[in-house]
């Protein structure tokens, strides 16, 4: 029971039991009168306008996730370019390029198939 | 900075999945390339990758030459399995035309999907490291959260799939911690570092490998749907369209076997876990609550899901048995990989006949539609009924012989008490399974006729059952096939 973290352990818990704690007294002991102006969103400030969830069209997301694996892609391609030249001085220049032409290779035939889903048109 | 690895030969030793994974991504260009409508040329390719893929399996599997790759290992193991996931393959794409066309999800994605969930259960059979285990478990699974949910305007088919994944979220989620906790107590993801690491220091000390073995546990747990982790498996199986739920209650539980088969031997050597009384309790519970509860159900296909509960705790029954003494017993292992076939042929048999009996807008997945069938449609009901004796584990079926063998291993290394209650379970499911024959001969039902089952159907009930009848006579070179399998396994 000597770990250094004991103490920080200690620390959170009291920290986690002192949160909880109010919380739990307070909706016990504490009085609740109930009016319009305290059950709002918020008590004050401007008054809220419509509802909270508005609609997105879901070609945001499509976008979004379409992006993000080129995304990957050109972080692939960063490292493997800055690195080219030391695997060409080591010999391995030729496996090096064959390797991500592969990978880009896959990611073509995505890209094939995004665009023949139309998924890149903006209609 | 040395690459050591042969790629000539991992070519040759990965063709398996190769050839799968090229026509998984050709299929999806065809799919937005190819000008007609007809789709059947996405069944043929995806037909001609399955044989050409099985055919190199199988060669390599008679070679029996075990190669470690360090990420990849090629071994009699995860070749056998490799066949195992090809066979599932093959039943499910027969047993789909018909069934796609009238539910309309008639689309490339479908074959794609299955062939590259594929190859990410052929990734799991060949891991060689703790991280590629985790791809493929990946690969496979996202493949299988869009085919859960690919009948896009069916709330069922959607709520399997948001249910599937926020699970397998979760699943996969435990699992990395696993191996994160791993990787910090012995610096390696490798399984073959981690055997060595293993046996030179005593480890039994490490809280963090005690983790690490609990989390990958739960991980694959709710891959192969072991109480208490089953609970999104009746959900999605119902929802599923029926032949990915084949597929997912066979190849995927077969997946999720390897892929506790590659972790065990390298953690069974942990002495301080306490083996045989852990997977036993899994076991147990298993067995129990999948039979208990399948004896309520009135849809087949959640029946057929808590059986495959059941089914997944009969072969826990043989890992129990394989702990015993902190090594894998050949034996009981060997007999797990033979019920694993023995379950994926009567398990896609008993779904080929349920596609078979639903038709156009009337899917007849209630137990009740199978009322009058051994009037109308005998050979039909003869087979499914075939397939019903097979899951209760009655001779002359391979379900019977599977049942045997893992069994004999339990008792061989003293497990009585768990076979005896693996037995009280073969019977209660008696109850659930022979209810359907009972459906099927002597209740009246709707008089209508089936149209004539299409040929692909024919030829995957054929196969299955034949399987399930000519293995449960002659076991003996299936049986040997797979005890050759696990005689040589390599990290």
């Amino acid at each position: 029971m000597n770990n250094p973290y004991l103490a920080i352990f200690c620390l959170f818990l009291f920290a986690l039991l002192l949160g909880v704690g109010f919380v739990i007294i307070s909706h016990f002991i504490g009085q609740k009168r109930p009016s319009t102006a305290k059950m709002m969103p918020y008590e004050c400030g401007i008054d809220p306008l419509g509802a909270p969830r508005a609609e997105f069209s879901v070609k945001f997301f499509l976008v979004a996730m379409i992006f993000i694996v080129f995304d990957v892609e050109v972080a692939f391609l960063f490292p493997w370019a800055v690195l080219f030249k030391g695997f060409m001085k080591a010999g391995l220049g030729g496996f090096v390029f064959a390797e991500m032409m592969i990978f880009m290779g896959i990611l073509l035939m995505g890209l094939i198939y995004v665009y023949g889903k139309k998924a890149l048109k903006w209609e | 900075m040395t690459i050591a690895t042969d790629w000539n030969m991992l070519l040759v030793k990965g063709l398996p999945f190769l050839t799968l994974l090229g026509m998984g991504l050709l299929l999806l260009v065809i799919e937005v390339l190819w000008w007609g409508k007809d789709k059947t040329i996405m069944l043929i390719l995806s037909l001609l990758a399955v044989a050409a893929s099985f055919y190199f399996a199988w060669d390599q599997w008679i070679q029996n030459i075990p190669w470690s790759q360090q990420l990849l290992v090629f071994d009699r193991l995860s070749y056998i399995f490799d066949l195992i996931f090809l066979f599932c393959l093959l039943i499910t794409l027969l047993i789909s035309r018909d069934h796609i066309k009238r539910e309309h999800i008639e689309r490339g994605e479908y074959y794609a999907l299955l062939l590259l969930a594929t190859v990410g259960m052929m990734m799991m059979a060949h891991a060689g490291d703790l991280m590629v285990l985790f791809l493929g478990i990946e690969v496979m699974t996202i493949g299988a959260y869009i085919l859960a949910g690919i009948k896009k305007r069916h709330s069922k088919s959607n709520e399997a799939a948001l249910k599937y994944f926020i699970l397998g979220g979760i699943a996969a989620g435990l699992m990395v911690f696993g191996i994160a906790f791993f990787y910090g107590a012995t610096g390696s993801t490798q399984l073959s570092i981690l055997n060595q690491t293993f046996a030179e220091v005593d480890s039994s000390q490490s809280v963090l490998i005690f983790l690490a073995v609990a989390l990958i546990l739960v991980g694959l747990c709710f891959k192969i749907a072991a109480v208490p982790f089953h609970f999104w498996s009746p959900d999605v199986y119902e929802g599923a369209p029926t032949t990915v739920t084949a597929f997912m209650a066979t190849a995927i539980k077969a997946a999720g076997f390897v892929a506790l088969f590659r972790v065990l031997f390298i953690v069974i050597s942990l002495t301080h876990i306490p083996w045989v009384p852990l997977l036993s309790t899994l076991s147990i519970a298993t067995m129990t609550v999948g039979n208990l509860v399948a004896l309520r159900q009135t849809n087949i296909k959640r029946m057929l899901a808590y059986s495959s509960i059941a089914h997944a705790g009969y072969a826990l029954v043989g890992l129990a048995a394989a702990a015993k003494d902190n090594q894998l017993s050949e034996m009981a292992l060997g007999a797990i990989v033979f019920y694993m076939m023995a379950y994926a042929v009567i398990t896609l048999g008993a779904f080929a006949i349920v596609v078979a009996m639903g038709h156009r807008g009337d899917e007849a997945e209630e137990i009740s539609d199978f009322a009058g069938l051994g009037q109308r449609h005998p050979l039909l009901a003869a087979a499914m009924t075939v397939f019903m004796i097979a899951l209760t584990g009655i001779p002359p079926t391979i379900g019977f012989i599977g049942k045997f063998y893992l069994f004999a291993s339990a008792i061989e290394v003293g497990l009585y008490t768990l076979v005896v209650i693996g037995v009280l379970n073969s019977v209660v499911s008696a109850y659930y399974y022979l209810g359907v024959v009972m459906t099927m001969y002597f209740k009246e039902g709707a008089v209508y006729r089936w149209p004539p089952l299409a040929y692909l159907l024919t030829t995957s009930i054929f196969l299955t059952l034949l399987g399930t009848l000519y293995w449960g006579v002659f076991p003996k070179d299936l049986f040997l096939m797979a005890q050759e399998s696990v005689r040589q396994v390599i990290f």
